[in-house]
């Protein structure tokens, strides 16, 4: 089964700028991106091995297709490609809600969802859910979303962002809300997230109060540690953990990155790196007990 | 410069204010050379010994109808078995009996069986038939061959077993809202709504060539609108890749086509730039009979689909608000960009939300701009209110209305999508022209069948299919509604220079009556036999076309 990822959010979200990252990194993978159209998909030419009105075939083996003869047509048309394709990026209309065509995708054969993103620009998502004409929009959106992707944080103070990101955290407790700047976004949508972890979010209660919602430290370590021991720890489902990031050293990996994201984790491989800062920055829900037990991990090394 | 003819009627309605009525007409070279009493037009130099002819001496004349919202489609889809309630008279000219009953759909399917032993049909209404068409009874027509029939609304379309089983639906491999089942789990064969029906599209598509329309269809489309007196119809939207713009290039150039076509480019660009940079390119591609450059953009659904955008946010039977389209920032994009390089929108709004926002986003566009030529149109615009109207008409905006829909879904307006209070207001002819406001009316063909005259009735009459007047204060007179299927759906293209009206200067284009629509009882309007049309000069007699 191909895990798709669909990425949602209202025109102007940062939709097209994150799959022009995703094409543009090497990240080993067959990808394949599904868009409307191919007009603002920004392709070094130097990579294009084919090209025809629907489909970019690029060096590596990722593919690009235009949606021109529905949904369900290109999906089947990916999975029957060879070689395999290994995840499959749909990104969708501006104005459309992603779950439409989540929907649709357990009607056909070796496909499955494996996340809804959806993408809020942080300059203007609150204005916009206020919009008259495409408020309800915005929010259906929202609503729909297992993983919400706070874009642009960089162009606005961090109190600013980090109140936005408390907003969206009150207002759609059923998802999971990170801002773009904490780091690369092609882990969260890429290493296959179960969505076991949106439904138990989606259990909880909301938050009555938008403050104190998150809390944040920093795990340092003296020496290597065990990182896949470390990961499945972080990313215990009863830990709650929103999101853990770093740069940590193996017994025999030597330097990675560690990614986690509510109960999936991703380590690759660090290069290049003369001069490392380790520790892993984790972000967990206040009282969650989080703190306490991620502070005896300590131990790990 | 060839010799001119003069033509006799038994009467000439020009829709020119200062001619009025007369009773013969010049041509030469496609043009109208004058028109007047036999004596005046004999006083024009060159027009002394112009031969009469007059094989019209019986017939009115009247401009040749314009139908300013159609689409070729409605010349493609007769590939297919037309399932509709209310008869409906093909390209051929054959009347094809509405079917009222499932066991009479079937029928009518099995007459339809391809080389193949495909069959596929169109126009079903299950509001009119008051019965619902499941999978066996398309197994019927073919229980190993695909059998698929769309709807009227085009939002649900039904599937044979086979079909099912090719689109991968049979067994269903998990629940889908849009795929209803029945009691023991199994599809009943309804595929409700575009993603879904995407599920089969390829096989819908190996049924009815017409899915993508590239041109083929202006023929069989042309002849039906020499039936219904049309000289002039546009193709709203159209995508005009180059392969569709060749066969309508080449189609439209034989000296026998009827019609003068003025498709509109579909704004599925990949940039407003995109889009106003060909449709400016496209411009300059055009010839008498093929008028190329506006574009068209649509706002929100329909009604009927309950995916239009209404300003108090639900529908009457409680159905949430509908769908946007486009998002307003692109509406935005590409008015700025039309309005910069004089380029014309058509702006598809069903609901007045969509009017609103559109009405809205124009505003501010115009501030400071002094020009209001832009000859805008809302396209539908069934709910416009009249407070919006009188926006419309400062703002220069036009509208073409619907009023096909008071007959065939006004019963389904009053009791589901709108309620009996705005039904009557649905469509406002009669607001639009207090405002002041250009008026076209049309027939969206295939959606309801392209015939002025019967677009003309509904307009006058309101009158539903079950035979009540809905909303008769906004009734116009005959009159008004032959100039808006005239010179009012003229100046909706921007034509209104060259057709439109029977003006020396202008080109020949007739619409040939039997009777005279101003001396009839106005309900007989839609009753008026058309004996065919003048295009260019061209004689077209609907008993050959």
């Amino acid at each position: 089964m191909i895990p798709i990822t669909l990425i949602s959010g209202y025109l102007g979200a940062g939709k097209t700028t994150l799959i022009n990252q995703l094409l543009a990194s090497d990240l080993g993978l067959r990808l394949a991106v599904l868009v409307n159209d191919f007009g603002d998909i920004n392709i070094d030419a130097a990579r294009i091995r084919t090209q025809s009105d629907d489909v970019i075939e690029l060096a590596g083996g990722c593919v690009c297709c235009r949606l021109s003869g529905g949904f369900a047509q290109a999906l089947s048309d990916l999975r029957d490609r060879s070689p395999a394709i290994s995840h499959i990026l749909v990104e969708t209309s501006g104005v459309a809600s992603p779950s439409a065509l989540a929907d649709l995708i357990p009607m056909i054969d070796g496909v499955r969802l494996s996340l809804t993103a959806v993408l809020a620009d942080a300059l203007n998502v609150e204005h916009r859910l206020l919009d008259r004409y495409v408020g309800e929009v915005v929010r259906a959106q929202l609503q729909a979303a297992d993983l919400v992707i706070l874009t642009k944080t960089d162009a606005i103070p961090p109190d600013a962002a980090e109140a936005c990101l408390k907003t969206l955290a009150r207002d759609f407790p059923g998802s999971t809300i990170l801002a773009a700047s904490f780091g690369d976004l092609a882990s969260h949508l890429l290493f296959q997230p179960e969505k076991a972890a949106k439904r138990r979010l989606r259990c909880e209660p909301p938050a009555t109060d938008a403050h104190d919602l998150f809390e944040s430290f920093t795990l340092s370590f003296a020496g290597a540690v065990d990182i896949e021991r470390l990961a499945a720890a972080l990313a215990r489902p009863e830990l709650g953990l929103q999101r853990a990031k770093g740069l940590a050293l193996d017994h025999h990996l030597g330097l990675v990155n560690l990614d986690v994201v509510d109960t999936n984790w991703l380590i690759t491989p660090q290069v290049h790196d003369p001069e490392p800062t380790l520790g892993v920055v984790v972000i967990a829900r206040r009282n969650s007990g989080a703190a306490d037990y991620i502070t005896s991990l300590r131990d790990l090394d | 410069m060839t010799d001119a003819v003069i033509y006799a009627a038994r009467r000439i309605h020009t829709q020119d204010p200062t001619i009025g009525a007369t009773t013969h007409v010049a041509v030469r070279d496609g043009l109208i050379a004058g028109v007047g009493a036999l004596a005046d037009l004999r006083a024009i130099a060159g027009l002394e010994s112009a031969r009469l002819d007059e094989r019209f001496a019986d017939k009115v004349i009247l401009p040749g109808f314009i139908e300013g919202h159609a689409h070729l489609d409605g010349g493609t889809v007769w590939q297919s078995a037309y399932l509709g309630a209310y008869g409906r008279t093909d390209p051929d000219g054959k009347l094809w009996p509405g079917v009222l009953t499932i066991e009479a759909v079937v029928e009518r399917l099995k007459h339809h069986l391809d080389a193949t032993g495909k069959a596929s049909g169109w126009g079903f209404d299950p509001l009119l038939i008051a019965a619902a068409l499941d999978r066996h009874d398309l197994d019927a027509v073919s229980d190993v061959t695909p059998a698929v029939v769309f709807h009227a609304s085009g939002h649900i379309m039904v599937c044979n077993t086979p079909a099912l089983q090719e689109a991968g639906l049979f067994p269903p491999k998990s629940t889908h809202p849009g795929l209803p089942l029945d009691k023991d789990g199994a599809p009943i064969g309804e595929l409700r709504g575009a993603e879904l029906m995407g599920m089969a599209i390829r096989t819908a598509r190996s049924l009815r060539s017409s899915w993508t329309m590239d041109g083929r269809g202006a023929l069989p489309f042309s002849r039906t609108c020499v039936r219904v007196g049309v000289t002039t119809s546009t193709d709203l939207a159209n995508g005009l890749g180059e392969t569709g713009l060749a066969n309508l290039t080449s189609v439209t150039a034989h000296s026998d086509f009827p019609l003068r076509l003025v498709p509109a480019l579909m704004d599925n660009a990949a940039t407003p730039q995109a889009l106003i940079d060909r449709a400016i390119e496209l411009r300059g591609r055009s010839s008498d009979l093929l008028r190329l450059g506006a574009v068209k953009i649509v706002l929100d659904g329909s009604i009927q689909g309950f995916t239009a955008r209404l300003l108090n946010g639900a529908y009457y039977n409680g159905a949430p608000n509908g769908l946007w389209y486009q998002p307003p920032e692109r509406l935005a994009a590409v008015y700025k960009l039309a309005l910069d390089h004089g380029v014309q929108v058509h702006t598809h709004t069903n609901g007045d939300e969509a009017t609103e926002l559109a009405l809205e986003t124009l505003e501010r566009l115009l501030e400071g701009r002094s020009a209001l030529d832009h000859g805008f149109v809302l396209q539908h615009a069934q709910l416009i209110g009249p407070q919006q109207l009188q926006r419309a008409a400062a703002l220069g905006v036009q509208v073409n209305l619907f009023p096909n829909h008071i007959y065939y879904w006004g019963d389904a307006h009053k009791t589901l999508t709108v309620g009996p209070e705005r039904v009557a207001t649905m469509n406002p002819c009669r607001s639009a022209l207090d405002a002041g406001v250009t008026l076209a009316i049309h027939s969206d063909d295939p959606v309801t069948p392209i015939a002025p005259l019967f677009t003309a009735w509904c307009a006058v009459n309101r009158i539903s299919s079950k035979g009540e007047v809905l909303g008769p204060d906004q009734r116009i007179s005959v009159a008004e509604a032959l100039h808006a299927i005239t010179m009012g759906a003229a100046r909706t293209l921007r034509l209104d220079t060259e057709i439109g009206s029977i003006t020396p200067g202008k080109r020949a284009d007739f619409a040939i009556l039997e009777q005279d629509p101003m001396e009839i009882d106005p309900i007989d309007l839609r009753s008026i036999p058309v004996w065919g049309t003048v295009s260019s000069g061209r004689i077209f007699d609907a008993a050959l076309a």
